[in-house]
């Protein structure tokens, strides 16, 4: 049977790649009898999940002290023009 | 100089920095942790944005188109670094990381109990739940919150992860394995702690 740390590591592992049939039987009978790991599924889950929220769109990172330097701001500003400039028709 | 944009696509490029410059700046330095590489991914992607901007068809907001360029920039961005600066495994493995010695037993069972995470429901919990993520982020090892980052940024194409950063499949899972429990320890701390 597998272990706690085993079934730790599949977890995390079953996000990047597919688990085998082998890998799925041990992990499901496991999590059946353990309550322990099945909080820690739930965490690593939610985690997850929380995190694909927080960086699908920008306003979700509130960190409104950053911000972009005028300098920097003004020199992409100029690029833009400049590539424009060299496109007229282009947008 | 200052040529209007005919924005019969309803664009309008000369207004990009002035109104998303600080939210895409924000987002860039998020993931790249520096000033200089955010601005350069800005820049980038306002710039492929106005190279492509045939292809916008106003479907999404214009936000949204150009964060989506914006993360193809920021996967760049990082994989470039990680060209100059390969990674070296066996340190970031053993990298002020907690050891399996301190979760599980010898027999591979943990040691302590788990604290039950709770769904944050409210929209309030949500801010508060993502503030903690984003403090465990930045509290990881950076090469290892890099990877992090990426990976969830680049989706499944973990063939190119290994491949720019010239490490194998098994070494990516184990290093995508300690980021998790490390953050997951650490939202243990942070987030049911704070309730």
């Amino acid at each position: 049977m597998l272990s706690c740390k085993e079934v730790s590591q599949l977890v995390s592992e079953s996000v990047d790649r597919d688990l085998s049939f082998g890998e799925r039987v041990g992990v499901g009978f496991h999590l059946w009898i353990c309550h322990k790991c099945r909080k820690f599924v739930h965490n690593m889950t939610l985690i997850k999940n929380e995190f694909r929220q927080l960086i699908a769109e920008p306003e979700n990172l509130c960190a409104p002290h950053i911000e972009l330097s005028a300098a920097a701001g003004e020199r992409i500003r100029q690029k833009l023009l400049q590539c424009q400039c060299a496109h007229p028709h282009r947008v | 100089m200052t040529d209007t944009a005919e924005s019969s696509s309803g664009i309008d490029p000369e207004r990009w920095v002035e109104r998303y410059g600080n939210d895409l700046f924000r987002y860039a330095m998020a993931f790249l942790r520096e000033e200089k590489q955010a601005e350069d991914a800005v820049q980038e992607c306002l710039l492929a944005a106005l190279e492509s901007s045939r292809n916008y068809a106003g479907k999404s907001s214009e936000k949204t188109w150009l964060t989506g360029i914006l993360k193809h920039k920021i996967i760049d961005s990082i994989r470039r670094q990680s060209r100059e600066k390969p990674l070296d495994v066996p340190e970031i493995l053993t990298d002020s990381l907690p050891g399996d010695e301190e979760l599980f037993d010898e027999t591979g069972h943990w040691f302590a109990s788990i604290p039950s995470l709770d769904d944050p429901a409210s929209a309030l919990d949500k801010k508060r739940f993502w503030q903690a993520l984003d403090k465990c982020i930045t509290a990881m090892p950076p090469k290892l919150a890099q990877l992090f980052m990426l990976r969830e940024l680049a989706g499944m194409d973990t063939e190119n992860i290994c491949q720019d950063m010239q490490i194998t499949s098994t070494n990516l899972w184990t290093m995508l394995y300690r980021s998790r429990m490390n953050l997951r320890q650490c939202l243990e701390i942070n987030w049911s702690g704070s309730r």
